[in-house]
């Protein structure tokens, strides 16, 4: 029917549509056109992250009915009480206006421009700033980073010619492995004051994760300094502790070196960290926004520590990793 | 509604009323918009929206108005684009291969074991049903097969739903840009169906896929921009308890209206607590359950109704 390859959605597809739909006001062209991706307002908005860690609520208990909200509240308030009847007559009233205490033109003092002024001077201009993993290659870093391996569906020509030769039967196809993000990622976040620079970082690579992985296959952990304490606030606000859960585990930290070269002591809690996925077989990904000379020593082999910088790319990932991480269970 | 789509046959009202074959669905102005521009520019229609607010239904619903036949295939982490196209049971055939050594019976045709997908079965069904064999040899060797949807009274057009397509490996939608592009797919390597290596949408056939998400993954842009977009909102109390009277013309309707009264402090409840919200699905089970059970709504602590809305439309602690 359609031989020709039609591409993405342009013009030409807007122009068909109005020209051969019977719309009758503006606001009918306007649905049309945001149908087909020509609109002002974002096609699909992106869900905010259940597990987002939330330093507010990490420092304070949670309550219920403090807990700030960046959207406006939907739910109707409940049905007013009965208003009261009232007087079939009204009252006279005993109020009596008094004279005014300050004079009707009063001058304004000269500060209280300057305050004005002071308090637009202070407020926060947000500046532009490249992520540490660009808008373009995140995708393909953290598909990279996170992908296991999984028996794939293409046939492993080496086995089954064994198997032939031996005359087996098989009951199930020989495949080669395929790498697979279906075990979702923990993210344990490193919010300790070394990191303050990175915050902004941190709380995008919780959206480059959940766009990549899958927002309900990620879990998001905090931590101030000592990555086996990292926590998160579940929605009936209570604290939750991390726990390896046979899946890849990401971590953003700068080891507490605060980009200091020669500070490479290792807190004993990394090794502890380090020790609980290797038992649990959940492969260990660090990412660190120092370069690699600053990186503390005597990790081990187990975990896999990547340059958290624009400069990485996926195939610098897949060189350590592989083509998925091996899991076994 | 004031839009009146040309290419989509709106129903009365704008409602679907329920019937023995199908469950009833409100319209409203920005669906018929979409689906209109989606005939009528022969797009795939990407719909999104919270989990419940019938963006699955909507397939049905669209299915049962054009009186076409409906395919439809959730995905998961496993389904690939073959599994969507056509894909070969190598173990079977594998299998055949070695029992037929030393015997008379002659091997069957590679064909028998091709295995198609839904979009062979939207774009040339007449051959998908012979795994592209002729109908004698198909039936020879017994290898043919039934419609995997719910076939409709207009013969060879289609609505075909991939469901949850967030549910599935990233590089799934960069792989359907084809068959959803060009409305064609190659088939395994050394198949042919009628001399041909590929299976083409016929000429005569009409098609609408509907892919939905839940917004949990992000697509590929390559992937949205060929699309059609539609957002479906969450429904507003009136429309709910509209929704509900049609699932229920013969249900108490004091309390369907109290139990969709009730919704929107459920919605502000959830979001409050950054709990997913109860959707409309939610929302029918709770009345059903009431229905078929005579509770009544009630806001005592003990009460039966406490518990089916914890069971049904709150679902926070597990």
């Amino acid at each position: 029917m359609m031989d020709k390859k039609r591409g993405e959605i342009h013009l030409g597809d807007l122009a068909e549509a109005l020209a051969s739909l019977p719309w009758q006001d503006d606001d009918q062209a306007q649905a049309i056109a945001a149908c087909l991706g020509f609109g002002l307002a974002p096609s699909l908005p992106p869900k905010p992250n259940e597990g987002i860690y939330d330093r507010q609520s990490y420092r304070r208990p949670f309550q219920t009915q403090s807990k700030p909200s960046t959207k406006p509240p939907v739910f109707i308030p409940p049905t007013p009480e009965p208003v009261p009847p009232l007087p079939p007559t009204s009252l006279a009233s005993q109020l009596q206006s008094l004279e005014p205490i300050a004079p009707a033109t009063l001058d304004e003092p000269d500060w209280l421009d300057e305050a004005h002024g002071l308090s637009q001077a202070i407020t926060e201009t947000k500046v532009a700033r490249r992520s540490l993993f660009p808008e373009k290659t995140h995708r393909h870093i953290l598909a990279a980073a996170l992908a296991t391996r999984r028996v794939g569906h293409e046939i492993d020509l080496p086995k089954l010619i064994a198997a032939l030769c031996r005359r087996e039967v098989l009951f199930q196809l020989p495949c080669r492995p395929e790498a697979s993000l279906q075990r979702g990622c923990d993210l344990l976040l490193d919010y300790s004051p070394g990191m303050v620079t990175f915050w902004e970082d941190l709380n995008g690579l919780i959206e480059q994760v959940g766009q990549v992985v899958g927002v309900a296959n990620t879990r998001v952990f905090g931590f101030d300094t000592l990555p086996t304490e990292a926590k998160r606030w579940t929605a009936d606000g209570e604290r939750q502790g991390w726990q390896p859960q046979k899946c890849p585990v990401l971590v953003a930290t700068d080891f507490g070196i605060a980009g200091f070269e020669g500070r490479a002591d290792l807190h004993p809690a990394w090794r502890e960290l380090i020790a609980l996925c290797a038992k649990d077989g959940s492969p260990l990904l660090i990412l660190v926004p120092w370069p690699e000379s600053r990186w503390p020593k005597g990790l081990g082999g187990y975990p896999k520590l990547a340059h958290w910088s624009p400069l990485t790319t996926a195939a610098m990932v897949k060189k350590q990793i592989g083509p998925g991480h091996w899991m076994i269970g | 509604m004031n839009y009146q789509p040309k290419h989509f046959k709106l129903p009365n009202d704008g409602i679907l009323e329920k019937t023995d074959a199908n469950e009833p669905y409100v319209f409203n102005e920005d669906i018929a918009i979409a689906l209109d521009v989606a005939l009528a520019t022969n797009r795939p229609l990407l719909v999104s929206g919270n989990p419940g607010c019938g963006k699955s239904r909507l397939a049905d619903a669209i299915a049962a108005v054009q009186g076409w036949s409906l395919l439809y295939m959730t995905m998961t982490s496993r389904t690939r684009v073959e599994s969507l196209t056509a894909e070969v049971d190598q173990l079977r055939r594998l299998n055949d291969a070695q029992a037929h050594r030393g015997g008379n019976v002659p091997l069957k045709p590679d064909a028998c074991y091709l295995n198609p997908g839904l979009f062979w079965w939207a774009f040339q069904p007449e051959t998908a049903k012979f795994r592209g064999m002729d109908q004698e040899s198909a039936k020879k060797y017994e290898v043919e097969l039934a419609y995997p949807g719910i076939e409709g009274k207009v013969k060879g057009h289609a609505v075909l739903l991939i469901d949850e397509i967030d549910k599935a490996e990233p590089d799934l939608p960069n792989d359907l840009l084809e068959p959803l592009d060009r409305l064609r797919f190659e088939l395994p390597a050394g198949f042919r169906v009628r001399d041909n290596t590929r299976i083409e949408c016929s000429a005569n056939t009409q098609l609408l896929t509907l892919i939905t998400t839940n917004g949990e993954r992000e697509l590929p842009q390559a992937f949205l921009r060929r699309c059609v977009l539609l957002r479906l909102p969450d429904p507003e109390p009136n429309d709910m308890e509209k929704i509900a009277l049609k699932h229920f013309p013969n249900g108490n309707q004091a309390r369907i209206k109290a139990i969709a009264a009730k919704f929107p402090f459920f919605r502000g409840e959830a979001e409050l607590h950054n709990r997913r919200p109860p959707g409309i699905s939610e929302f029918l089970d709770a009345i059903n359950a009431c229905e078929k059970c005579g509770i009544e709504v009630s806001d005592h602590k003990d009460s039966v109704w406490k518990k089916i809305e914890n069971a049904v439309l709150v679902k926070g602690k597990a």
